[in-house]
């Protein structure tokens, strides 16, 4: 793997477990290795790394393989799992909107835990929201969840040497009187102990990837048309694996009953036909006509779709990292596959110097690839030789997934940084908040509150607040990079 | 003569270096504009002329930041974040007094499922105790075995037999605490662990600060 | 009065009949004061406008005689002969003939004629001196010259055609025109769209072909030099290139274009500086170029 991945899966385990994991993992970033070379290379007590590595486990960042004579180990860093991290805010969001907030608070909590047993889940979650309502009604409703979240495959049992693969979604045996027990406070032996749950990525990341869709559609078509793709991929489930490149064919008269019975898009229900014509007929071939009978039924392309995108992304760089010319003639060559540089001029109507300059700076990026073909002499003139630019997609998004990674290791160390550089302030804004929190908690308000808070004096204020604009800027941009992770990494699953 | 005017290349920019003969037989003959003499070396951070695309602003996103906050500041405060103990020769005394501080706080010790985990990474006392549990109920067994023995021999031997009885029960008693004392883990070995913070684990003094906290 | 009226045509521009008959009348040539005293009512800016043109086509000659300027009519017919040259000229002559007004390269010249560069260059400067041949720059490449017969008006692939003033490509007109073509497909599109009636009709009210647009193009009179509809054929495809429309087919075998809308936002990479940086490469840890003190990342964080 490249510098750039290992440095930024240094900073997400920094970030998240302190400094004693995140350098265990990355020694075995750099080669699985056993607990014995962990330890020599690592020049930490061997107790502190027994404790990094159980964590690590617990948290499924890293797995082990047992060598068949000793009980020794040797411990591999799940790459995949570390970055996941990173999207994590989004899995909670997604639950939220789908669901509510005691399915959020449930998925929240096993993400803090990286697995856990369902009573125990229960038992946290419960402790959080016990506020809110009865304890008995709130145990219920927090089982039912639980099992609807197993049943819907958002969360597995975490599989070892013994899980077969129709155990993974079985629904656990969740005693509520035990778990009332051990709510108050009592000591009670819960009847699912050790069997445990994590959360299931992929099923999260195909509810993503149909947001990221239907999105798209309703970007670049309209609302009705976003939501004539969503009832599709909806009925696609019925019939189809989820990860498939193409749907199963899916009859459009299903979808049309849909429409008209949740009357919610009533111009969509109206042309039905039309939309599905003009899906189905439009250059993007999201859709693709497999059969006649009754109305037509119909492919999702999904492979496809995020072909285009992925193109759509990667010329959108191009014009950001450039400019748009460069991106008109990215574009050119993109239609034609292979074009020679003489071509190029007159169709995009830029002076040949420049198409020059641009050529060469697009190729240094390696955003294009040249193919030279010789041609034998002929009578006339000197042997001619083709010269070619072409795109390799494949090449152009794993170099802009190091991009990526790159950038998100630096967003994340001037984060870092200016929070150093910045220290004394930040915590002495903090002390002020944590005293006046408790002034106000106590009752107490007015002047005295006033006076603590004049301990930070308006230039400082001023300093504090554009820190504040820096660390959200940042933050966001940490957010924001990872959509673009999101949509590489779709490609990349697809190719 | 030959040096005037056309010497200095085009569009009046001089060269400074090089007169016409010279850039002649470097090979440049016409007057196309050159560029001009070096003054200093090229700027590091070149100008940027354009910005970068402005972030996108929502109440969805503003939720996935507090989200993302949450996440980090619980596990920063959790038993995953793990901490290495300070040097005892920090001089600095601020940092000595908010060290000794957090070591006042009480810390929340990561509980594992030692059976989804290789032998290996076991701590020495756990690994100790867990054991003990399997040679336990090696005895348990044994102590069955034995008992059945006994029960097949003569009530000739009964005197002896109810004290080697007795025996026994006092060994189940102890083997059925300990049961209780296995329960009593799986249950709550966050209560267990709490305990053996400052007694089991070796010369553990891991309350203590590391450096920045991020 | 009747001669101005004749003069003037039907539309009220000047024919240059006029001028020629005059020549011809005259084969010794005629002066501007001749030309005066022929139309003493047409502004002479008008006539000259004239005889320039006829000048440059090689109608006419231009000659001094005593001090005083003369046009004299020459006969294209009588042209053909190249007189008083010897074979080599006459060789050269011929192949530069053929090329026609899309010219020759001098290395073509040469492989055709078997010449040596030397010699070549002889003959061409002899051709140049005696008006039979001139040099014209190709905007194909920028220091190379065609050859061709005097009197032709270079093919639009020598000179640029529309977009070439004076071998400069005419970057910032190109530019506007595409601007200019991708918001006439804009206000197509969101017509389309209030008068609605369903996608359909919306969608095929959305197409225009390159004879709509080039009629929009004409009436806002941004253009300098006349466009053919061609011209605006290839200023749509660039459109296209941008991502901004989309070209299909018609029945007819015309082409239609269409403002389309992109799938994605700006993909979150390029909303910092590093997505866009042009040092990235050279940026690590260790380096000047850093992350804690990169200037970009600064002033982006200034903002």
């Amino acid at each position: 793997m490249s510098l750039q991945h290992r440095n930024v899966i240094n900073l997400i385990l920094l970030e998240r477990f302190g400094k004693v994991i995140a350098d265990v993992g990355d020694i075995i970033f750099q080669n699985p290795s056993s607990l014995y070379n962990i330890v020599k290379s690592a020049d930490i007590r061997i107790s502190k790394v027994k404790e990094a590595l159980s964590v690590l486990i617990k948290y499924n960042l890293v797995t082990f393989k047992l060598n068949v004579d000793s009980s020794a180990a040797i411990y591999m860093l799940n790459l995949k799992n570390v970055l996941l991290m990173l999207r994590f805010p989004k899995f909670i969001n997604l639950i939220k909107t789908k669901f509510d907030e005691t399915y959020e608070v449930l998925v929240e909590e096993i993400l803090l835990k990286g697995c856990v047993t369902a009573s125990e889940l229960i038992i946290k979650v419960a402790k959080r929201l016990q506020e809110q309502k009865t304890v008995n009604i709130l145990l219920q409703e927090l089982k039912d969840n639980f099992n609807s979240l197993v049943t819907a495959k958002y969360v597995t049992r975490l599989s070892t040497q013994v899980t077969k693969a129709e155990e993974l979604y079985l629904l656990p045996n969740l005693d509520l009187k035990q778990i009332l027990t051990v709510l108050n406070g009592e000591n009670e032996t819960l009847s699912d102990a050790g069997i445990y749950w994590t959360i299931n990525s992929d099923r999260f990341h195909q509810d993503l990837r149909d947001q990221l869709i239907v999105n798209s559609v309703s970007n670049k078509f309209d609302d009705n048309m976003g939501e004539l793709i969503r009832l599709l991929l909806q009925q696609m489930y019925v019939r189809t694996d989820p990860w498939v490149s193409s749907s199963n064919p899916i009859p459009i008269l299903e979808v049309k009953d849909i429409v008209k019975k949740r009357n919610t898009h009533p111009q969509l229900a109206t042309f039905f036909e039309q939309y599905v014509n003009i899906l189905e007929q439009d250059a993007t071939g999201i859709i693709r006509k497999v059969g006649e009978a009754s109305g037509g039924s119909f492919q999702v392309e999904i492979k496809h779709i995020f072909t285009q995108l992925t193109w759509e992304a990667v010329e959108e760089i191009v014009n950001e990292k450039f400019d748009s010319k460069a991106s008109r003639i990215f574009r050119l060559v993109k239609l034609r596959h292979y074009i020679e540089p003489e071509q190029i001029q007159n169709l995009v109507m830029i002076p040949a110097k420049e198409v020059k300059r641009i050529l060469y700076m697009l190729l240094e990026e390696n955003f294009l690839v040249v193919n030279e073909l010789k041609r034998s002499a002929t009578s006339l003139g000197p042997s001619k030789s083709f010269t070619l630019f072409h795109i390799r997609l494949s090449q152009v998004v794993r170099t802009m997934l190091e991009l990526c990674y790159k950038t998100l290791y630096n967003i994340m160390t001037r984060r870092c940084h200016e929070k150093y550089l910045n220290k004394r302030l930040i915590d002495k804004k903090h002390r002020v908040d944590t005293i006046t929190h408790g002034m106000r908690v106590q009752g107490i308000s007015g002047d005295s509150v006033l006076d603590i808070e004049e301990m930070i004096t308006p230039p400082e204020n001023e300093i504090l607040e554009r820190i504040g604009k820096m660390m959200k800027k940042l933050s966001l941009t940490e957010l924001e990079i990872d959509e673009t992770l999101f949509l590489l990494e779709m490609y990349l699953k697809y190719e | 003569m030959a040096g005037r005017g056309r010497g200095r290349g085009g569009r009046g920019g001089n060269t400074g270096s090089f007169n016409r003969e010279q850039l002649n037989a470097i090979g440049i003959t016409s007057n196309e504009n050159l560029p001009g003499p070096i003054r200093e070396p090229p700027p590091l951070f070149p100008p940027l002329n354009r910005k970068p695309v402005p972030l996108q602003e929502s109440l969805e996103l503003d939720y996935l930041l507090i989200l993302r906050q949450n996440i980090l500041d619980q596990m920063q405060s959790s038993g995953a974040y793990l901490r290495i103990p300070q040097s005892k020769d920090r001089l600095d005394k601020r940092q000595q007094e908010i060290d000794k501080l957090i070591a006042q706080l009480p810390s929340v010790k990561e509980k594992f499922d030692w059976n989804m985990l290789p032998t290996e990474l076991r701590p020495k006392l756990i690994a100790k105790r867990m054991k003990l549990k399997e040679s336990k109920t090696v005895d348990v067994n044994f102590r069955l075995n034995q008992l059945e023995k006994l029960e097949e021999k003569t009530e000739k031997a009964m005197d002896v037999s109810v004290k080697e009885e007795a025996e026994p029960d006092e060994e189940e008693e102890e083997v059925q605490e300990n049961y209780e004392d296995e329960d009593m883990d799986d249950g709550t070995d966050y209560a267990n662990n709490y305990f053996d913070n400052g007694e089991a684990y070796e010369d553990e003094d891991d309350n203590l600060d590391d450096g920045p906290i991020y | 009065m009747q001669k101005e009226d004749a003069a003037l045509g039907e539309d009220n521009v000047f024919n240059d009949d006029v001028i020629i008959e005059l020549a011809k009348s005259k084969p010794n040539g005629i002066s501007n004061i001749d030309i005066k005293n022929e139309i003493p009512d047409v502004l002479p800016e008008i006539w000259t406008k004239s005889i320039n043109k006829l000048l440059k086509s090689g109608t006419l000659e231009l000659f001094k005689d005593k001090g005083t300027l003369l046009y004299k009519y020459k006969d294209p017919s009588t042209k053909t002969e190249v007189k008083g040259s010897d074979n080599e000229e006459k060789v050269v002559y011929k192949i530069i003939e053929e090329a026609g007004n899309k010219g020759i390269w001098i290395r073509d010249i040469r492989f055709k004629s078997n010449l040596n560069m030397t010699q070549l260059n002889k003959v061409l400067k002899s051709l140049e001196t005696k008006k039979y041949i001139k040099a014209v720059k190709s905007v194909a490449a920028s220091k190379k010259k065609v050859y061709m017969l005097y009197n032709l008006e270079p093919d639009s692939s020598v000179t640029g055609g529309a977009w070439y003033q004076d071998q400069d490509f005419e970057s910032e007109f190109v530019d506007v025109l595409n601007q200019q073509c991708y918001r006439f497909l804009e206000g197509k599109r969101d017509a389309a769209i209030k008068l609605g009636g369903g996608p359909l009709m919306c969608r095929n009210r959305s197409y225009v072909t390159a004879t709509d647009v080039h009629k929009f193009i004409s009436e806002l009179g941004i253009s300098k030099v006349q466009l053919s509809v061609d011209d605006i054929e290839s200023i749509l495809y660039t459109v296209v290139l941008d991502n901004k429309a989309e070209r299909t087919v018609n029945p007819n075998g015309e082409y239609l274009y269409r403002a389309i809308n992109p799938f994605l936002k700006s993909p979150g990479i390029v909303r910092t500086t590093c997505g866009i940086c042009p040092i990235v490469e050279r940026c690590g840890d260790a380096g000047l170029i850093n992350p804690k003190s990169c200037k970009y990342l600064t002033e982006w964080l200034n903002d």
